[in-house]
């Protein structure tokens, strides 16, 4: 009788284990790893001042505010996203707002990706520069967005959302703006 | 003696049982990973920065390309070889789109563009936006999110025209997700 209980006691066990342990490791695997954050600090990026102009460096964005994450994919460290193999989605949204200390004018900055020292995905976009002295122009405001699919092939990589102002004597500052990066699939 | 010796048996067959789940999952050497894939999303993106030229007026769509770093995962989104059409089976896909617009040229009134999805035969999902040099601006970076359902194997495609005359849009830097959900 007691080895009728043993193996009774056993079974249930190799069947608990078998059973019940493995399928929690899968649903937590299920989860979708993703990263969120926003900022609403004034970032300002000034154009060439010199003359001939010489085109600024990108300059990462931050994104310091209301942090959301979930899995172990995503980290961050204000301006950089640090992130393991593997493919992801990245979502963006800024308020950008031209303005010129000197004549009103078209003001073109580029948005771009950079992931570790590549710079990709460069966008460029434009808004008609507000002269500080005499603001009557009401289209120095304005969103950008944008969608990419990125992939990480090596054990981590740092990723920056990076702006550069290439009018020169003027300046592009951002505002109100998220990031969101979601992991679609491990390497 | 018979009750010990069926006792003894069924102990033998659960350790074997286990002892062999965990050799197979040993020899597999991938277990988690597998799971991994298992729960990774149906996905397909990709980009250009090839130039494409909108002439306007016109009343007919251009279909936008998508040839450069392509990422795909799972079944149910295939591009065509043009990378312009993507067929899709039956699901629910939750589509995005990027891209620089630029106007091409000097003019002084607005030019207008058109950026839209066509579902098989249909355009849907029609907007509009501007570029314009002298008062406005030159470039525009526009995006469009859009869940579609699609009940039938179906091509999908991004386009876009300008209806404005005696303008031309310019459309460089673009990129393409498409994500299903079910």
């Amino acid at each position: 009788m007691k080895f009728k209980f043993s193996a009774l006691v056993f079974s249930v066990a190799s069947l608990t284990f078998l059973g019940y342990v493995c399928p929690d490791l899968h649903a937590k695997n299920a989860k979708t790893s993703f990263f969120s954050a926003s900022d609403n600090a004034a970032q300002t990026f000034s154009g060439p001042t010199t003359t001939p102009p010489v085109t600024p460096i990108f300059i990462p964005l931050t994104f310091t505010q209301h942090l959301h994450h979930q899995g172990h994919s995503i980290k961050s460290n204000g301006d950089q996203f640090r992130l393991k193999q593997g493919t992801y989605l990245v979502s963006f949204t800024a308020t950008f707002t031209a303005g010129s200390l000197v004549t009103v004018a078209p003001t073109y900055f580029d948005i771009a990706l950079q992931v570790g020292s590549k710079l990709f995905f460069v966008n460029t976009d434009s808004h008609y520069a507000l002269n500080l002295e005499n603001p009557t122009f009401s289209t120095s405001t304005g969103i950008a967005s944008f969608n990419k699919i990125i992939e990480i092939d090596d054990d981590h990589k740092d990723l920056s959302v990076v702006v550069r102002n290439t009018s020169s004597f003027q300046n592009v500052t951002a505002t109100t703006r998220s990031i969101t990066i979601k992991k679609l699939k491990s390497k | 003696m018979k009750s010990k010796l069926l006792a003894f048996a069924l102990c033998m067959t659960a350790l074997s049982s286990a002892n062999i789940e965990a050799k197979i999952a040993a020899k597999n050497a991938k277990p988690f990973q597998i799971s991994k894939e298992k729960s990774a999303i149906t996905f397909f993106g990709a980009e250009d920065t090839s130039e494409i030229d909108l002439v306007g007026p016109t009343s007919a769509f251009t279909q936008l390309t998508f040839t450069q770093d392509q990422f795909s995962f799972g079944k149910g989104i295939t591009p065509n070889l043009a990378s312009s059409e993507f067929l899709l089976e039956k699901g629910t896909y939750y589509i995005s789109f990027t891209g620089t617009f630029q106007l091409s040229g000097s003019s002084a009134t607005a030019a207008y563009y058109d950026i839209a999805l066509q579902l098989g035969p249909n355009f849907i999902f029609v907007n509009t936006d501007s570029v314009n040099f002298t008062v406005d601006n030159p470039f525009s970076v526009s995006s469009l999110y859009k869940v579609i359902e699609v009940k039938k194997p179906t091509n999908l495609s991004i386009v876009a025209r300008c209806t404005s005359t005696g303008d031309t849009v310019l459309l460089t830097t673009r990129s393409i997700s498409i994500e299903k959900f079910s």
